[in-house]
């Protein structure tokens, strides 16, 4: 329990009057000429994994022609680890700050996995991480691993009609 | 907008009225006000607002139906305007069997493959979002009964913030205490975040007591913007003529007494503290 207003209960219906917050935020992009060596690999990912996966789907696929498809997710609007300035989880009050909440259905055996799964990046990481924080790390990954989210779909029997 | 719950664990430590009180200075301030009153018993809101709701005709539309999803209508039929400027979602009888309705609502929705869908917790933010009523306001205040039960929860869980009037006694601040684990318990169970938009000391005597139970509360981290002083004499003058304190005052006085006009000044700033926590 914190003090001041808890999270937005009808935040379904306000996202549209608000989407223009969003872009003012861009973190500036410094880091052309230093390499840091712990880059994540997401912004090289030009190799374009994800051509293949949903495009099936829609056959227009209107701008797939030019080589550098855009990222399916972009970047966070926090400062980041190698940003200027402090990184986002040191400046949040909570977890769920900045958060909206979206339901998720998933399968028995999924929950039963997720404390394990939440051990085992806290473990890699060397510091505790909330399961919150790992299922939007985990989505945000898998968004970047488009190919291996239609494997795991091809695998429950989703397949292409024709 | 602005979204919460007046909550206290005591019964008689003034919930309602201050909620009245504090909707009257919203809309005042010139914002669109609905109070959802959730509360079974006699003494709610909707007897307090004095609004000519059928809460004993179970064959008519009202809120409990919305949240079994067995509506008669659309839910802004069900919305009443008061005279004191703000509008109210009036209590039913049907709310005394609330638990049992949505229990078997439930194993309805279970039956017909659907039992993921209804969080009988979760009902009154489905049943408002579903509704089109939050668009129409700024401010939605729900007042709940003064027991843990699924009134609180879809309370809580369709507003997320709470203000809580507090007795200034050990009973009261042990009050306080049960709060912090209910809420805990229902931030998991709801996977919302639950703020606590201000406590409320209410009924405090001498100034020395006052200021003991403000610190105490603001040392639990709770914002207490406000005392309100022992104004029982006020107060049940609302519940005898069915209007808010600042209306009582205004029309039933034949004087306003300034300790009252201090309570309605109070009342009044801690309105204005919670409209800017809120971000109004």
């Amino acid at each position: 329990m914190k003090k001041g207003t808890g999270s937005d209960p009808f935040a379904d219906i306000q996202d549209e009057d608000r989407e223009e917050t969003r872009e003012t935020e861009d973190p500036t992009d410094e880091r052309v000429d230093d390499e840091p060596d712990s880059e994540p690999e997401q912004t090289t990912e030009t190799e374009t994994p994800p051509t293949d996966g949903p495009s099936n789907a829609g056959d227009s696929g209107a701008e797939n022609g030019s080589s550098t498809r855009d990222s399916i997710i972009g970047e966070p609007p926090q400062n980041g680890a190698n940003d200027a300035g402090v990184p986002w989880v040191y400046v949040r009050d909570n977890v769920k700050q900045d958060r909206e909440m979206v339901q998720f259905y998933l399968r028995d055996y999924v929950v039963d996995a997720e404390d394990e799964f939440v051990d085992a990046v806290s473990e890699e990481l060397g510091t505790d991480v909330s399961k919150t924080d790992v299922r939007e790390a985990a989505y945000e990954a898998a968004m970047y691993n488009v190919d291996e989210v239609v494997d795991r779909l091809r695998a429950w029997g989703f397949e292409s009609v024709d | 907008m602005l979204t919460y719950t007046t909550y206290s664990e005591a019964g008689g430590v003034g919930k309602t009225t201050i909620g009245a009180a504090l909707l009257e200075c919203h809309a005042g301030h010139g914002f669109d006000v609905l109070a959802i009153d959730m509360d079974q018993q006699n003494g709610s809101l909707t007897y307090l607002l004095d609004v000519d709701a059928p809460r004993d005709d179970s064959q008519a539309d009202n809120i409990v139906r919305h949240l079994i999803d067995r509506p008669k209508g659309p839910l802004d039929d069900l919305i009443l305007e008061t005279e004191f400027g703000l509008d109210v979602l009036p209590s039913h009888n049907m709310l005394e069997n609330l638990e049992d309705l949505l229990k078997r609502a439930q194993q309805m929705a279970e039956d017909l493959g659907e039992g993921g869908e209804f969080d009988p917790y979760d009902r009154l933010r489905q049943v408002l979002l579903e509704s089109g009523v939050p668009q129409k306001y700024d401010v939605i205040v729900v007042d709940p009964p003064a027991t843990a039960g699924p009134h609180l929860y879809n309370a809580v869980s369709a507003t997320r913030s709470l203000v809580i009037p507090v007795e200034p006694t050990g009973k009261g601040m042990q009050s306080v205490l049960g709060l912090e684990e209910l809420v805990d318990g229902l931030e998991d169970r709801l996977e919302a975040e639950i703020g606590v938009l201000s406590a409320v000391p209410n009924g405090v005597g001498r100034t020395a007591d006052q200021d003991r139970y403000m610190t105490e509360i603001r040392n639990r981290g709770y914002p207490a913007p406000v005392a309100i002083r022992d104004r029982s004499s006020l107060f049940e003058g609302c519940w005898d003529r069915q209007c808010t304190p600042r209306y009582y005052i205004e029309n039933h006085r034949d004087r306003k007494r300034d300790h009252e006009m201090e309570t309605l000044e109070k009342i009044d700033q801690l309105a204005t503290k919670i409209e800017e926590v809120g971000g109004l």
